[in-house]
């Protein structure tokens, strides 16, 4: 057997897994998208503690420094927790105790679906940005023997004003991730654990384990007329197998609370514990002085940023402001819009979650400047009469002089849900509508086809 | 156009199956022919081919899942175009590195018995994928039979492309253990 071979059986895959992998995927943003509004109240939420915090340390507002790099970066002033630029000494050893006393139990679930969904579960302020560690940064927060450990790499999130607000490392430890978050700001909050399984040295580690039914299927292939086609007949039997879903840990460290965390598997878990307490151990038994966190400062030029805007806000964004829609109608219910620049994948975006009505699933426009293509997807649910309301014509648009793009998400690449979104953006901003596909594209027959081919009119 | 209408198009012989099909799944199809071949023109041909081969294969047949059934075919007409295409050199792109990932989990040999096992390895890798925790049985899927790129991956599922490197790494081992203990010899 060689590799040709081997992909070519991977061919043979079930239509139902094959399935399963686009509904999952759609899930997974859905997931994503609840987590939205929890980070909006989270956000307000910390909005408050960082004003209390603000009644007992002396403070300077925070004047965001003026990054030369993006151009694009928004010039506006957003709403942000007005932390001061330095350090708050009264606050070295920060504790569970001033974490503002929400409770995680609700978030559970959804933080058990994905590893990064922490990344909505530790409440960022209005507006921050992250940058990619230099392993010098790296150095600073790592014991010395992981450092000799492959494939370790860190990012940290910066308040606006280039205080640091957590940092987050990934370590790839004999093909196993482990994550580390260093938690910095007291207002920063990771989720709670529910019970204490075992101790390593001063850290304390929780293991998850639930059981659930798994089927196991016995399939036999039945040769169709098609080459490479079979029918699948299927036996199922029940089994119950124990799955060991995550590793977690907790331990304050020098003041600096920490939180470990890892995806194991049942079969694999033990082998997966063991780097795991390995790991545990080298933290524990940390030098005096380390974590160095408020060494980790932004390097420049700043790489990205992230912001939540308003929509009045984002209107006012330098980039995409004037491309956005003047009016949204009554039923449309605006959720979020994001404001994203990332250097390292040439990610420059605006997104704006709506909601139209009372409609199952989310709808998405995305601004896109510069040459990023590719797709965005979200889930939407639209009954044909809604189409056929809408559905006048079919033409893709895009918006400005070539440089901005607009990328419209609904359900995986679905033509009517595309037209119909078009429509409505159209119609919302009251500008012309193009075809710019008219030769070399008229093969295509969606926005995925048209971001092939450059864009070159201009309106006006 | 619901699945179970085009399927009946196709039963009826009437042409316009395959126009709803296009439709449809056109953009699907030609997603999977470009992430192997990329080649605008050699995609085209291959969606077509597909619409072809499925004309010819329903009736008799009567798929269940029509987008996973057109997804099968054109990844076959897709990849055999592939090896056509690179039979004399070793060529780049997202194929080529799903195939150097998956050369860790066999030999490099090729012998008749090993093709004549070729279906009993498709059922093999199929339990295998089945035994694999969803997630990672869905990343496996998308990497390994859709050919995406491991960003687009990361971008879908709402991790990193990191983190995809390492579940797609930890798959590889699990199969290439998995391949050894069920006799398929590397």
């Amino acid at each position: 057997m060689n590799r040709e071979e081997l992909y070519e059986s991977i061919g043979g895959i079930d239509e139902d897994l094959l399935e399963r992998s686009e509904k999952t995927a759609a899930s997974g943003k859905r997931v994503w998208k609840v987590l939205l509004p929890l980070a909006a109240c989270f956000g307000v939420l910390l909005l408050s503690a960082a004003l209390l915090r603000q009644s007992f340390f002396t403070v300077e507002p925070t004047v965001p420094t003026e990054s030369t790099e993006p151009s694009q970066q928004p010039t506006e002033t957003i709403q942000q927790p007005t932390e001061t630029t330095q350090r708050p000494t009264e606050t070295t050893e920060p504790t569970r105790e001033t974490i503002p006393p929400i409770s995680p139990d609700s978030w559970e679930v959804v933080y058990n679906d994905y590893t990064d969904g922490i990344d909505a579960l530790i409440a960022a302020p209005f507006g921050y940005f992250t940058e990619k560690m230099s392993q010098e940064q790296i150095k600073l927060l790592l014991p010395d023997a992981l450092l000799e450990r492959t494939d370790i790499e860190g990012r940290a999130y910066y308040k606006a004003g280039n205080e640091v607000w957590y940092a987050r490392i990934w370590m790839q430890v004999d093909g196993y991730a482990v994550g580390v978050f260093y938690k910095y700001y007291p207002t920063c909050i990771i989720e709670s654990f529910k019970g204490i399984a075992s101790v390593c040295g001063d850290v304390e580690y929780h293991v998850m384990e639930e059981t659930r039914e798994k089927k196991i299927t016995k399939k036999k292939y039945v040769e169709t007329e098609t080459p490479g086609v079979y029918w699948v007949e299927e036996e199922e039997t029940d089994e119950v197998e124990l799955i060991t879903e995550r590793l977690r840990a907790e331990a304050t460290i020098n003041g600096v609370p920490m939180f470990f965390f890892m995806d194991v598997e049942s079969k694999y878990a033990e082998e997966e514990k063991k780097i795991f307490k390995e790991i545990l151990t080298a933290f524990a038994t940390y030098p005096e002085g380390m974590p160095a966190i408020d060494e980790i400062k932004p390097m420049e030029p700043r790489n990205s940023y992230y912001y939540n805007y308003s929509l009045e806000e984002a209107r006012k964004d330098e980039t995409f402001g004037s491309y956005l829609p003047q009016q949204i109608p009554e039923d449309w219910d605006v959720r979020s819009v994001e404001r994203f620049y990332e250097e390292e994948t040439q990610t420059n975006e605006l997104v704006i979650y709506v909601k139209p009505d009372e409609r199952e699933g989310w709808y998405v426009w995305t601004l896109i400047a510069g040459d990023r293509t590719g797709s965005d997807t979200d889930t939407l649910q639209l009954s044909p009469e809604l189409v056929k309301q809408y559905v006048e014509r079919y033409e893709p648009i895009s918006i400005g002089n070539g440089e901005i793009k607009v990328r419209i998400g609904s359900k995986w690449r679905d033509y009517h849900d595309y037209q119909w979104i078009c429509d409505q953006l159209i119609s919302l901003q009251n500008v012309r509508r193009y075809r710019y596909y008219e030769k070399e594209a008229d093969k295509g027959s969606d926005l995925d086809a048209a971001y092939k081919y450059p864009i070159t009119q201009t309106w006006g | 156009m619901e699945d179970e209408q085009i399927i009946a198009l196709y039963w009826s012989r009437d042409e316009h199956a395959i126009v709803e099909t296009d439709r449809k799944y056109g953009t699907h199809c030609r997603s999977i022919a470009w992430n192997i071949l990329h080649s605008e023109e050699d995609s085209e041909e291959c969606v077509n081919d597909t619409w072809l081969r499925t004309w010819n294969a329903i009736p008799p047949q009567c798929p269940k899942r029509l987008g996973a059934f057109l997804g099968k075919i054109v990844r076959n007409l897709a990849f055999d175009r592939y090896k056509a295409a690179n039979a004399q050199k070793r060529g780049g792109g997202e194929v080529e590195a799903v195939l150097e990932e998956l050369g860790e989990c066999v030999g490099a040999t090729t012998s008749a018995e090993s093709c004549y096992f070729a279906k009993e390895l498709s059922s093999a890798v199929n339990l295998f994928v089945r035994g694999l925790p969803e997630r990672e049985g869905n990343i496996f899927v998308r990497r390994y039979f859709f050919t995406e790129p491991m960003e687009q991956i990361g971008k879908r599922y709402g991790i990193t492309v990191n983190n995809v490197a390492v579940i797609l790494s930890r798959c590889r081992k699990k199969l290439r253990e998995y391949l050894q203990k069920e006799g398929y010899g590397l």
